[in-house]
């Protein structure tokens, strides 16, 4: 259990602002989804919170601890775990060995990880996959994989990187129900994603980013209505178009 | 690329009949010539196997290990000559310098990326290589050092040179062993998946410099072990046979043609890849100078292209296809 919380969140790449002034705060038993357009930043976000770019301004924490300064891996120990937008298996590795991977962050022994990995694969599906080599998986199973590794490790807060992108509708379903099991078991979920049915079925709060600053936040009831969210997804004619019809 | 070994126990039958195999080896290649092959096979086999363990399984290649053999070779070839000190404790301290050097190298290095890592280890190979040629005062420089052949154990000269071959053997076995029980190990995995994907590795908390660095290490001692038996073996050692760059890329090829990051690898390359070098020496060596080097690149480039995971993995799926087809 534990509370990711980041304020001002800013990284610029050369003249271009990436990410401008983010901050949430994402509880245990919570899922936060971060929505916008391509580009809007959502993955940066991601990848300052796990370290693998540092903010040049803002900070973020862990449960009142500041993450700054601290590496991917010790960020990961700490219970902060991600899975990437571009699914990055072990790809010359079975299912299994993938998941052995991540399982290793908390067992004593290959032995003892492999039984945790076992548990994790049983629980998203994945157990006649075992021996499978991770390269020949077609992507549901990909994202399935990229998932199972993140959970291994034991996290308390789970960023989820479009884990629904490529999905067929039946395996969407399938995902939305997994991703609330985790957050109804007290782990705080943060979401990127652009299937936006997925999203209002599954989000507490939205944050909404667009050119890398937010531009709105609240429930799923409150940014579907929200004309600057509706401007800045489907243009400024069409948020007129349906606050006149309203 | 196949995973980590899955479990040791079930597949120790087959690792056991190849030892026997080659343990037969310099009993039937008696002639001098050929002892001298299957010895020098066993020697590559057992620095390759070093190599391997950071060259293959955490897939950082390094063209500078032969530093590491030339060091040992030094090591106890100098404590000998000017202390008097027996080989067999030499050794120990050719390979404490080598795991220090290493590591100390390998703190700076590690954190430079793919080709970079390798140039790196490449520039260290030839700064030692260099080193040992021009300090002649305690090296003899390119005229080399002689070990006086006084055969005993204690001074780890054989006057029966089959006892080379077994010794090696030995290596051979110990350094299969360890890399077996190793790849099995976390330290196996954080290795390989450091080798698949850095970030993937280290968003999933493993730390692998560490991990990296002390492989590296262990390489690097146990490869100056090897180094030391060859001094012992030639009882002549100097820069150029000991420390050149073409010993370092003999090491990588020997485990690239057989199968990286495996453990058997190392050992099938290390006899190939010495059987054909012998054989171009004795049926073209004295004809055209370069012939041998351009038959043997040509054989090396045929391996790789017909199994380019090495030979090791190509024979294995043979076994496979062969056991599956009776049943």
């Amino acid at each position: 259990m534990a509370t990711l919380k980041a304020e001002g969140l800013t990284k610029r790449f050369g003249g271009l602002t990436a990410v401008r002034d983010v901050g949430f705060e994402a509880r245990p038993g919570e899922i936060l989804s971060i929505i916008g357009p391509n580009g809007a930043g959502k993955t940066t976000v991601f990848n300052l919170l796990t370290g693998f770019l540092r903010p040049d301004e803002g900070s973020a924490s862990l449960d009142g601890k500041p993450l700054a300064g601290l590496s991917p891996e010790a960020r990961c120990e700490a219970g902060l775990v991600r899975t990437f937008q571009i699914v990055q298996p072990f790809k010359g590795l079975s299912v299994l060995d993938n998941v052995v991977m991540g399982a290793m962050l908390r067992a004593g022994s290959v032995k003892a990880a492999r039984i945790v990995a076992h548990r994790v694969l049983e629980e998203l599906d994945m157990l006649s996959l075992l021996d499978t080599p991770a390269g020949s998986l077609p992507i549901g199973d990909r994202k399935r994989l990229e998932m199972a590794k993140a959970l291994a490790t034991g996290p308390k807060v789970l960023l989820l990187d479009e884990v629904m992108g490529g999905l067929i509708p039946v395996e969407v379903k399938r995902m939305i129900a997994f991703i609330k099991g985790l957050r109804d078991r007290g782990l705080t979920v943060v979401v990127i994603e652009h299937h936006m049915s997925a999203v209002m079925q599954l989000s507490d709060q939205i944050l909404v980013l667009q050119n890398g600053q937010p531009i709105a936040t609240g429930t799923p009831a409150e940014i579907s209505r929200n004309p600057v969210v509706l401007a800045a997804y489907l243009g400024p004619n069409f948020a007129l178009a349906g606050e006149a019809a309203c | 690329m196949s995973p980590p070994a899955p479990t040791i126990a079930g597949t120790l039958w087959r690792p056991a009949l190849g030892f026997a195999a080659l343990a037969l080896l310099p009993l039937v290649f008696r002639e001098p010539f050929t002892l001298g092959m299957v010895t020098l096979s066993f020697i590559g086999a057992a620095s390759s196997l070093a190599w391997n363990l950071s060259g293959g399984y955490a897939g950082q290649l390094s063209l500078g290990h032969a530093a590491f053999f030339g060091i040992g070779a030094y090591a106890s070839t100098l404590l000998f000559l000017k202390a008097g000190i027996s080989p067999l404790i030499g050794m120990w301290a050719g390979a404490a310098i080598s795991a220090v050097s290493a590591a100390a190298l390998g703190a700076i290095t590690m954190r430079l990326k793919g080709s970079f890592f390798v140039m790196s280890t490449l520039a260290f190979g030839a700064v030692v290589h260099i080193t040992a040629v021009n300090l002649r005062d305690v090296t003899g420089g390119s005229s080399g050092l002689a070990i006086p052949l006084q055969p005993s154990l204690g001074n780890l000269v054989f006057a029966d040179k089959l006892a080379y071959a077994y010794v090696a053997l030995g290596l051979v076995a110990a350094y299969y062993v360890l890399t077996r029980a190793l790849a099995a190990s976390k330290i196996g995995y954080a290795l390989v998946a450091f080798r698949e994907n850095d970030d993937a590795a280290r968003a999933l908390g493993i730390r692998t410099l560490p991990v990296r660095i002390g492989i590296f290490a262990l390489s690097a001692a146990m490869i100056s072990l090897c180094g030391t038996l060859h001094a012992q073996y030639f009882l002549y050692i100097d820069p150029d046979s000991v420390m050149s760059l073409n010993l370092s890329l003999n090491l990588a090829l020997m485990a690239i043609v057989g199968g990286l990051g495996t453990a058997h690898g190392p050992i099938i390359g290390a006899m190939l890849v010495t059987a054909v070098s012998f054989a171009m020496q004795a049926y073209l060596g004295n004809q055209i100078s370069g012939l041998t080097q351009i038959a043997y690149s040509g054989i090396v480039i045929a391996v790789l292209l017909a199994a380019p995971a090495g030979l090791g993995p190509a024979l294995g799926r043979l076994v496979q296809r062969r056991l599956a087809w009776q049943r």
